[in-house]
């Protein structure tokens, strides 16, 4: 429900007030009407036992004029012997009696057999009715005795019964038969009463049992609950509807006095309460409606305002500002909107901005998109390989150009029909696997691998393929593409390839064994024509002439010579054969050993080393220290002739990748570079072996292990002036890490 | 019990260099040569040729060639190795090859030391004279095996 909230709070001050004054109002009022109960309660029974006390002295009066007749000597006579004189003198005495009260009524006399002997009526019009003519009753304790009260047609009647004894022996009854009647001794007693008890209540005399007057005439009373006395007794009254009042004995009679109210007139005061409290109430609730709606107008006004302007900025009108100027929460509140709103409108700008640019965005992306299908239609029916793109279930929905021709089908052939069916039956599952293993990947993504299998053409021949699958999402369906490629010819080239390699690990093979073989087999003749030639030197050189030492010189320096050339082919096989562990080598230090060698072995020679910070190398240590001594020892060997050798090593410029690159320079006999191209062939020499001492393999070792590092070694060099030898390394190289 | 060399050598041109070299160094030692890897172990276990022969001194050293008929030195060693009574004996493998193959397999089965033999006859003698040297006056024999005593 949408109430507003300057009518809010009104209504809900008024609904406060007038709740909390009902709810006093009904416990006051609930107070009240007990009050009311208990004043009137005892108001009540103060009257009638006013009334009762009245009363008591009147019926003790009717009851001695009734025992001083029954005591009359004539009457008792009349009874003990009837007989016309006594009984004439007994209706004298009656009569007597009768006119003595000069009421209403008449006196009887009865004897104790139950006939009546004498009756004398009051000269009034009102005559005792027949029905009340019954044998008066009298318990054996009283004398003399009220009766209940009893109505005939209208009248109110009362007995006052008196025993009539003689000695001790009951003879009869004299009975009073009175009606009760607007007397003016009555009246007065009347007026009395009403004086003391006020206008408003009632009182009557009688029994519930037998009946009720208010000492004139009959009239209504409680018809039960009389005889216990205590609080107000609320009882319904025919005739008269609910009464309140209380009932009180009179003593000497068997009748009770009452005394009552309306309910209204005990709650008349609770009652007028009430209304006034109510009338106050509503009066009280209006002003606090009043007063809530004069207080909280200045707040909903600046709501209403606040309203009105988010309204407004909600049908899209971002200028909205409220600028109330006050100080407090409204005020704030209000700054608070003004603030939003120049963000919303801010917002509003910057999210149009960003709608044009993901508008911009998209359609370049769907230009592309469309774009890529057509790049996609040329890429596949340009494609060498063939393209086969499946549905979810397997299904090809599209092949390309090669595909046809790859496997001689038709397209109209393949289209819809399963994709296994360009695989034979040993393939199948497996492909299904790997298919449905694709599938269960949620995101789109390539199989890791490409595999190789076995396809079918239409003809049933097979070929090796090479496939590679894909699935990927389009919409709600999922697609797998193959690309499979025919690698018969790799597949050959594959088998002659594993076939050369074979031929060439026989081959090394081969090599290796000829190695052992040399070096076993083929020293040991050498050793034995060296050996034996100086064993004849030694024992028998004094027996030959000088040409003979000098021909067995030539035999022992040529198989020397020859054990060295074989030692020094060996190792250029073992270069050759043996694995690379690469790691990361220093090479300075190497360089050094290299030099240190060299000078034990002709210390005498005066060769100055100059050795550079050079970068680490990353190759087989073993090997390349073997690089780096063979480079040292050619520097060394043609330095021989020069008085101060200067052996120098550093860091070059670096291969065209920035792979570093490492000199050694001599100033030695240096060589003539036409001839450069002979340098790094075995058993090549530039020097004649007098002058330089050699078996050409050094530099070819060199080679071959730069060579097997992916690195290259050339050289530079003058006649007279000195060589320079330049390798790299290859492989990976380290250039964070320099040499000290 | 006077010093042997037990030389195992096929090639009559390496025995006779041997033999020469140690002469020409003085090393005046009884060497015993078979000429093939059976006639070793005969020797070593007193079997075969060797089986009457009552004469039989454990060497102070055993020089052996690899590339041997019947049977070659790496087998010679294993079964050397392998029995309680040469368990320890010094096998010194002297011959022509350096291949990294013999290097390797020569220690691996426990030959006690590795000498090339030199081409040339000035680094023969001196390869010589160290290894008489060596084992016939510097190293202290092992003693025998607890159960080899006989």
């Amino acid at each position: 429900m949408h109430t507003r909230l300057s009518l809010r709070l009104p209504v809900t001050i008024a609904l406060l007030l007038s709740t909390l004054i009902a709810a006093f109002a009904m416990l006051a009022y609930h107070e009240m009407r007990a009050l009311a109960e208990a004043q009137y309660s005892s108001r009540v029974r103060m009257a009638s036992e006013q009334i009762s006390r009245l009363l008591a002295p009147v019926v003790a009066a009717r009851k001695a004029e009734v025992a001083a007749v029954a005591s009359d000597p004539r009457i008792r006579r009349a009874l003990r012997s009837p007989d016309a004189v006594t009984l004439e003198l007994a209706r004298r005495a009656l009569t007597l009696g009768q006119q003595a009260s000069n009421a209403p009524g008449a006196l009887e006399l009865w004897d104790a057999a139950g006939q009546v002997f004498a009756t004398a009526e009051a000269p009034a019009d009102l005559r005792v009715p027949d029905a009340l003519r019954v044998r008066p009753e009298l318990s054996d304790a009283d004398s003399v005795a009220a009766g209940p009260i009893r109505i005939v047609d209208g009248v109110v009647w009362y007995d006052i019964v008196a025993a009539v004894r003689d000695g001790g022996r009951h003879l009869g009854f004299v009975a009073r038969r009175r009606p009760v009647v607007a007397e003016p001794a009555t009246v007065r007693l009347v007026d009395v009463i009403t004086n003391l008890i006020g206008r408003e209540a009632r009182f009557l005399v009688g029994h519930p049992a037998t009946g009720w007057t208010d000492l004139q005439r009959p009239a209504a009373g409680p018809t039960v609950g009389t005889a216990e006395s205590g609080g107000l007794q609320q009882t319904e009254i025919v005739g008269l509807g609910k009464r309140m009042g209380a009932a009180e004995p009179i003593p000497g009679s068997p009748w009770f006095v009452w005394v009552d109210f309306t309910p209204a007139r005990v709650y008349a005061r609770p009652t007028l309460f009430l209304h006034r409290i109510l009338v106050i109430g509503l009066l009280v609730s209006m002003l606090g409606a009043a007063a809530g709606w004069l207080l909280s107008r200045p707040v909903t006004g600046s709501l209403s305002a606040l309203t009105d302007a988010a309204q407004k900025m909600a049908a899209g009108d971002y200028e909205q500002r409220l600028a109330l100027g006050r100080k407090d929460e409204i005020g704030q509140l209000a700054g608070a909107f003004d603030r939003m709103a120049a963000a919303v409108k801010e917002g509003h700008h910057s999210l149009e901005r960003q709608v044009a640019e993901r508008t911009r965005e998209l359609e370049q992306t769907l230009g592309q998109l469309a774009g890529s299908e057509q790049q996609f239609r040329a890429l596949a029916s340009s494609s060498g390989a063939a393209i086969v793109t499946a549905d979810h279930g397997g299904s090809i929905v599209f092949i390309n150009e090669q595909g046809e021709r790859m496997f001689g089908y038709d397209r109209s052939e393949l289209i819809g029909r399963p994709f296994s069916l360009l695989l034979p039956e040993r393939e199948r599952p497996g492909l299904e696997r790997r298919r449905e293993r694709l599938m269960a990947v949620a995101e789109q993504r390539r199989l890791g691998r490409v595999i190789e299998v076995t396809a079918r053409r239409k003809d049933g021949t097979e070929f090796p393929v090479e496939l590679s699958l894909a699935s990927w999402v389009a919409g709600s369906a999922r697609l797998v593409g193959g690309v499979m490629r025919d690698i018969s010819e790799r597949r050959a080239m594959q088998f002659s390839l594993e076939e050369r390699a074979q031929r060439l690990e026989a081959a090394n093979r081969e090599l290796a064994a000829f190695s052992y073989s040399v070096s076993h087999d083929l020293r040991a003749p050498l050793r034995a024509l060296q050996g034996f030639s100086e064993a004849l030197l030694e024992d028998y050189g004094d027996k030959l002439d000088a040409r003979g030492n000098d021909y067995l010189n030539r035999v022992s320096a040529a198989a020397g010579r020859m054990g060295r050339l074989i030692d020094e082919l060996l190792e250029l096989s073992r270069v050759s054969r043996t694995e690379l562990r690469r790691e990361r080598v220093s090479l300075v230090p190497l360089v050094a050993e290299a030099f240190g060698q060299m000078h034990q072995l002709e210390p005498a020679r005066q060769v100055r080393l100059i050795a550079h910070d050079a970068p680490l190398a990353f190759g087989d240590e073993r090997l390349i220290a073997l690089v780096v001594q063979n480079l040292v020892e050619n520097a060394w060997k043609f330095t021989s002739k020069v008085p101060s050798a200067v052996i120098e090593f550093g860091r070059g410029p670096g291969d065209a990748v920035g792979r570093p690159s490492y000199y050694m320079r001599d100033n030695g006999a240096g060589f003539d570079m036409r001839y450069s191209d002979k340098l790094f062939g075995v058993f090549q020499r530039l020097h004649s072996e007098t002058d330089f001492p050699g078996t050409g393999v050094g530099l070819a070792i060199v080679q071959r292990i730069i060579l097997r590092h992916g690195g290259t070694v050339w050289a530079e060099g003058t006649p007279g002036k000195g060589a320079t030898f330049h390798f790299t390394l290859g492989g990976r190289h380290e250039p964070a890490g320099t040499e000290s | 019990m006077k010093d042997v060399i037990l030389l195992v050598e096929d090639n009559v041109n390496d025995q006779e260099l041997t033999l020469r070299a140690l002469r020409k160094n003085n090393l005046t030692t009884d060497v015993v040569t078979v000429g093939d890897g059976v006639e070793a172990l005969d020797y070593l276990f007193g079997t075969g040729r060797y089986a009457d022969v009552k004469n039989r001194p454990t060497p102070r050293v055993v020089l052996l060639d690899l590339k041997l008929p019947r049977l070659g030195g790496i087998d010679v060693l294993r079964r050397l190795r392998a029995d309680a009574r040469t368990k320890w004996l010094p096998v010194v493998i002297f011959t022509s090859s350096r291949e990294d193959q013999d290097i390797i397999e020569g220690y691996r089965f426990g030959a006690t030391s590795y000498v090339r033999k030199p081409v040339l006859y000035t680094e023969f003698l001196e390869a010589v004279r160290e290894l008489g040297l060596y084992w016939l006056m510097r190293n202290e024999r092992p003693p025998h095996a607890p159960d080899n005593a006989g």
